[in-house]
């Protein structure tokens, strides 16, 4: 009797079934199929061809993502007026130079194809800890803050999933995709943001910085095992392009 | 993700070459796909 020796997971990485072409590509596809043991004597084995019902679902897929990329560049070429006639949103950044969360949403909204009035504000100054800017702009006291057509929005995180939501760009398509990019920006905002950013704001931009503290949070950024993360989450982005469902700039 | 750490050593006080070097290769690639325009001294400049 026999054990478990492999899962259905394991046929596409079995070296010996690709070495021996048991396992071949599809015609113009990375995608595998086991190879067919029936030719035509005399004849050249042809490459294998996928079903019409799928050829016609990748052809939709494809035709849809042009017709998407197709905008993009025409809304990125149309002239300002234009953009307003057609009742696009208006986009107003309130930033600061040096604010790494700002580059977020500036980064964005730039690769979605749209234009941003940028705001700038003198953080420095401590425009942002004034009462007036709690009561005016943003009661958490924090930037950035994006105006959409006059609407102040705050916190990095959840504007950026609302644009991909918009534009459909840079989101999960699917729960476990949604449920991925959800870790990943959670643990952004949390570790490495939450230390690394407190740390170069308190080490480059504090006229005095206290030095202890400074070090309490460069310490604890450098704890975290950032590389083997890094490398999973790429893998998870390779694994997409594999698929052809999804690439981080489309 | 690539916001807080494209910034260079001498402001993070992190040699991310050195340090991590996966990360920095990773950051390389994800500069190659940026546009010049993308690049945040254009998204954000440095005065109103």
């Amino acid at each position: 009797m026999f054990g478990v020796v492999g899962i259905l997971d394991d046929i596409p990485n079995d070296k010996q079934m690709i070495e021996n072409e048991v396992l071949v590509p599809f015609e113009n596809d990375t995608m595998l199929t086991v190879n067919s043991p029936i030719w035509v004597d005399g004849s050249q084995k042809v490459a294998a061809a996928q079903a019409a019902r799928h050829r016609r679902a990748q052809r939709r897929d494809l035709a849809q993502r042009r017709l998407r990329r197709g905008r993009d560049r025409q809304a990125a070429r149309r002239p300002a007026r234009w953009r307003e006639a057609a009742a696009m949103p208006t986009y107003r950044l309130h930033y600061f130079p040096e604010s790494g969360n700002s580059y977020k949403l500036a980064l964005m909204l730039t690769l979605c194809g749209e234009t941003f009035e940028p705001v700038w504000t003198d953080f420095g100054g401590g425009v942002t800890r004034t009462p007036e800017w709690r009561r005016d702009v943003n009661e958490m006291g924090e930037i950035p803050v994006l105006e959409v057509d006059g609407e102040r929005l705050t916190q990095t995180a959840p504007i950026l999933l609302k644009l991909a939501e918009q534009y459909g760009r840079f989101g999960g398509e699917t729960e476990q995709e949604q449920f991925e990019l959800l870790r990943w920006l959670f643990w952004d905002n949390h570790k490495l943001t939450g230390y690394m950013a407190t740390y170069r704001y308190l080490r480059t931009f504090t006229p005095s910085p206290d030095r202890a503290r400074a070090e309490a949070f460069s310490q604890a950024a450098r704890r975290f095992p950032v590389d083997p993360r890094a490398a999973h989450a790429e893998e998870c982005v390779r694994d997409r392009r594999r698929g052809r469902r999804w690439r981080i700039f489309r | 993700m690539m916001a807080y750490l494209h910034y260079p050593a001498d402001e993070t006080g992190y040699d991310l070459a050195a340090s991590h070097p996966a990360i920095n290769a990773w950051l390389g690639r994800m500069a190659a796909h940026c546009r010049a325009g993308n690049r945040p001294t254009i998204c954000c400049p440095a005065s109103a």
